[in-house]
């Protein structure tokens, strides 16, 4: 056991803990466009219109932007999405 | 026969023997996958959260994995529970319907890893009766789809 205080790790990034996690889907040849529609409503809450917008941006972009916040929120909508079968990562 | 109905309770499940010859085996398959790290089936089903650290990955599937394994593990049980009922036509609760669409998007997500399909395109390239039961799966799952949203959809696809 030490008995030296301790250190704070010394780092030259400085990582604001506000800014917010991005909740990225990415496009996969096997998920159906309109199952993809009804997870990112029943998920999200989105209206038809919002959901087929995300949904077609992850299919012609190759990815969408489908949520932001905290890590933490971040995580549990990933966890979400991957109960749901859809590949989702989390970036800053 | 119409495979959903949505009715005032539920979803109205209806299956023919060919329906039930297929899904009934889909909850084996799936509990018979193997390691993510040699399985392309399992690994499609565990695919990385943290894109660039596959540290930070590995850490959030151990960290999440129990409740996966619990999630799953319900929602195969609902399935089962279902197709028991299915050929006389059985009503399942919201819930319950979307426990059975897990289940079919699941086993369509492993299936397809376990084939190689990795891009577009790669379904083309598939065996006849592989890829038909891929596609029957899909059509399964459409019909779902829309008894559970209530509507279809229109939308145009860039070519």
């Amino acid at each position: 056991m030490t008995t030296k205080p301790l250190e704070r790790p010394v780092t030259d990034t400085v990582i604001d803990p506000d800014l917010p996690w991005q909740v990225v889907v990415w496009n996969d040849p096997v998920n159906l466009m309109d199952y993809v529609v009804w997870v990112l409503r029943r998920l999200f809450g989105h209206s038809v219109e919002e959901a087929t917008r995300l949904m077609l941006a992850v299919h012609n972009e190759g990815k969408a932007t489908v949520a932001q916040g905290p890590r933490e929120q971040a995580e549990m909508d990933a966890y979400r999405l991957h109960q749901h079968g859809l590949w989702a990562t989390i970036e800053k | 026969m119409i495979p959903f109905l949505p009715v005032e309770d539920g979803i109205l499940v209806t299956l023919t023997p060919e329906d039930l010859d297929l899904l009934s085996q889909l909850p084996e398959f799936l509990n018979s996958l193997g390691d993510p790290a040699n399985d392309p089936a399992a690994a499609r089903l565990q695919s990385p959260v943290y894109r660039e650290d596959s540290k930070a990955s590995n850490e959030w599937w151990r960290l999440m994995g129990d409740e996966f394994r619990e999630s799953r593990a319900a929602d195969r049980s609902a399935f089962e529970l279902i197709l028991e009922a299915a050929a006389a036509g059985t009503v399942a609760s919201v819930a319950e319907a979307e426990a059975f669409m897990r289940v079919l998007n699941e086993s369509r997500l492993a299936l397809a890893a376990r084939l190689g399909v990795e891009e577009e395109g790669d379904m083309e390239r598939l065996e006849e009766d592989d890829r038909g039961a891929l596609e029957y799966l899909a059509s399964l799952q459409q019909l779902l789809v829309i008894a559970l949203m209530g509507e279809e959809l229109e939308y145009e696809i860039e070519p």
